[in-house]
């Protein structure tokens, strides 16, 4: 229009009449909305139009103008060519506007033009009467499938003069004049992009990456768009009768959660250690123990710290909804705990010793069972029982009764995670099958860990030669013994005040596994027979057990069936009470144990009738 | 009748005090000399039959070490670390003709007289 004003005000009617006449001023657009170019000094090809038809193809129209000058510079125009990607192009029309311009009806479609080189496009061929001294102007109507860059080609004596239109070109003529739809908008929360356009019924279409949509690709955006990490969203909204909105692009930075740190740093310690874990502020941790790799249902890390007290691999991610999960951080700690090993007795072996005829008193001589015993509590730093490890030998048997031997320990079984029997030929214990044992290495049915060491004594010292039992009457060759190894481990370490060794320890008689004989004032175990309590000779007090106050397995004078003995202790010969064979049991049994606490290791002249003390040849 | 209130109240005096002394006899003499058999033997109810005896030891020390119980010939009766400051508590079952132990910590070796089954000892 600018232009248009320039020339009616110069009132140059003349140049006005020339252009009405050439038809220049009518088949350009007299607006912003066409691209004209140069094909050489002469010639000038206008993209006058760019309409996209409902079928999704566009149509295209391009004017050429000469300008009339003479040659030699401008010579007559022999074809024009425009260059297309193949089977894009379709449907061209040539329209001579003004002048006396001649050419093939027949357009040359390409790729095969005739010629030896491929041309993709087509061609208005051997055209006349324009160039040289001949203005005219026509227009080149035809369809495109797809916008692109094409070349025009006005071959005017051996130029071949070319101007490009680029598919930017194509898509300014084509949105040219219409309202442009709105940008959309993007907006975060946490890890969700929404999208939106102020026009109400326009599309948005989206990618994610370096890729644009356009018009015709992208995804179309229907609800927000979750992203997991850093991510540029690009987006164009386009709606029908209205040009497309310019393509924007946001780039969302979604920030990682720092990798979970430990302190103290995994390494070897001597000690079992508390971990704390930390990681990004608002982070929620997650861990595991076991080996696994922590996920969001791993254990919660909630203030620690985390309690490492054997060997264990620590592994942690840290977690943030907003935030990409952190790496995971995973750490070993090995715990060499310094053990100390607490003994009992302090060296060599205690003995414990048995009659066996309970309810009923015996004959006294305190060998139907002799077991030499010893135990190391094994403690963590912390002092805090883990293990116990311990040896029996029984000794001696005086005595007929297929007698079993147990121990019962101060704690439920599910405090222990294992007890293993061992002869020191590494075979295990031969036995009777008296009693059932659990997977744990536990007797079955108690309510404390009861671990039976042999159910028939016979099994572990058998009776070879003839006599009452084994090992107790003189003259009667001497059957060796054998040692049982016990390793009890603990499922958690066990306060040592709990376990005094040698715990509570019995036998059961002749094979009935409730006839349960125990050192004076122990509980029976949950397999004792309650009905032979206060019979015979027992005077124990039932309604006792469970008390501080107990009294069991006593007789009404207060005799026991079973002695602990601090050190080995060297029993009477069969059917000998001890009290014949240690001359001061007596006094020290009356005196409450005051006097003569030596009377059945102290072999000093005046302790002991030796004749009447079973003497290992 | 006052001479025979006071004889009356001599004579309950008397039995009285005798009562009194009969309780202060020294129980660690044997209450039958000569026992024939086990069932002649005259055993407090509260004997226990136990060739050991149970003490309560706590020990608290200013250096976080090792401290033992031992025997007068060396053998350990018990080891356990001994966190400063803090005091650690332990049950020991030590042989009843044990008189005396030794406390070994922070390379002190300390001899005590077990006089009482309680036994509280602050290492300096």
């Amino acid at each position: 229009m600018k232009k248009l004003y320039f020339i009616l005000k110069s009132k140059n009617l003349a140049l006005l009449t020339f252009l009405m006449l050439s038809g220049y001023l009518f088949a350009t657009p007299v607006s912003d909305c066409t691209i004209t170019k140069d094909n050489g000094p002469c010639f000038k090809t206008t993209l006058t139009s760019v309409t996209l038809n409902d079928n999704n193809t566009y149509t295209i129209v391009l004017t050429v103008t000469n300008n009339g000058d003479p040659g030699p510079i401008c010579q007559e125009l022999s074809h024009y060519s425009v260059e297309g990607i193949p089977d894009t192009y379709s449907n061209v029309i040539v329209n001579v506007v003004s002048g006396t311009m001649n050419y093939d009806h027949d357009i040359a479609m390409g790729p095969n033009l005739g010629n030896s080189t491929p041309f993709f496009g087509f061609k208005i061929d051997n055209t006349t009467g324009i160039g040289d001294g001949h203005p005219g102007v026509f227009t080149v109507t035809y369809t495109l499938t797809q916008l692109q860059d094409q070349k025009t080609s006005a071959k005017a004596g051996n130029d071949f003069q070319i101007a490009t239109f680029t598919l930017a070109d194509f898509q300014s003529v084509l949105s040219c004049g219409q309202p442009k739809v709105a940008n959309p908008t993007m907006s975060i929360d946490c890890k969700t992009v929404t999208l939106a356009c102020s026009i109400s019924n326009a599309t948005i279409r989206y990618t994610i990456g370096n890729t644009l949509p356009t018009a015709t690709t992208g995804t179309v955006y229907s609800s927000p768009i979750t992203i997991s990490s850093s991510s540029t969203i690009n987006a164009i909204a386009i709606s029908p009768g209205m040009t497309n909105s310019e393509v924007v692009s946001g780039s969302y930075t979604i920030q990682q959660v720092a990798t979970p740190t430990f302190l103290p740093l995994p390494n070897t310690y001597s000690a079992s250690q508390n971990v704390y874990i930390s990681s990004s502020p608002g982070a929620t941790i997650y861990y595991t123990l076991n080996g696994d790799a922590p996920t969001t249902s791993s254990t919660k890390y909630i203030s620690g710290p985390v309690v490492i007290s054997a060997n264990k691999t620590l592994r942690a991610i840290a977690v943030n909804d907003c935030m990409v999960n952190s790496n995971e951080a995973s750490g070993n700690y090995v715990i060499n705990e310094e053990e100390t090993h607490n003994p009992f007795p302090s060296t060599g072996f205690a003995s414990i010793a048995f009659e066996d005829l309970w309810p009923a008193m015996g004959d006294y001589d305190m060998n139907d069972i002799v077991v030499d015993c010893k135990f190391d509590q094994i403690s963590n730093s912390q002092n805090k029982v883990i293990k116990v490890e311990a040896q029996f030998i029984l000794r001696a048997m005086g005595a007929n009764f297929h007698n079993g031997f147990g121990l019962q320990l101060p704690v439920t079984p599910d405090k222990v995670s294992s007890c293993v029997l061992k002869l020191n030929n590494g075979q295990s214990v031969p036995m009777a099958g008296l009693v059932s044992i659990n997977s744990n290495g536990l007797e079955q049915g108690q309510a404390k860990a009861v671990v039976i060491i042999f159910d028939d004594g016979f099994k572990v010292l058998p009776q070879i030669y003839s006599g009452i039992g084994v090992n107790t009457t003189t003259g009667i060759p001497w059957t060796d013994t054998q040692t049982i190894n016990m390793t009890l481990t603990f499922s958690e370490p066990i306060d040592p005040n709990l376990l005094v060794a040698p715990y509570n320890p019995f036998i059961f008689a002749n094979k009935l596994r409730g006839a349960e004989i125990h050192l004076p004032n122990n509980a029976p175990t949950s397999l004792a027979d309650m009905s032979l309590f206060k019979t015979n000779d027992d005077d124990s007090n039932v309604s006792t057990f469970g008390t501080s106050s107990i009294r069991s397995y006593i007789t009404s004078k207060n005799l026991p069936w079973a002695i602990l003995f601090y050190k080995k202790y060297d029993y009477p010969i069969e059917k000998t009470a001890i009290l014949d064979a240690f001359k001061h049991f007596s006094d020290w049994a009356q005196s409450g144990g005051e006097l003569y606490p030596d009377w059945y290791f102290n072999t000093t002249s005046g302790y002991r009738d030796a004749s009447k003390v079973y003497i290992h040849q | 009748m006052k001479t025979l209130q006071l004889i009356l109240i001599l004579f309950v005096g008397m039995f009285i005090f005798n009562a009194c002394q009969k309780e202060s006899i020294d129980t660690s003499a044997p209450l039958n000399p000569t026992p024939q058999k086990m069932t002649d033997l005259i055993i407090k109810s509260s004997f226990d039959w136990k060739t050991t005896k149970t003490y309560q030891f706590t020990f608290t020390g200013n250096v976080t070490n090792f401290v033992s119980v031992a025997s007068n010939d060396g053998a350990i009766y018990h080891k356990a670390l001994l966190t400063a400051q803090s005091a650690y508590m332990i049950t020991l079952t030590l042989p009843s003709y044990e008189t005396k132990v030794h406390f070994l910590y922070n390379g002190k070796d300390i001899e005590y007289a077990l006089a009482s089954t309680s036994i509280n000892y602050k290492f300096n």
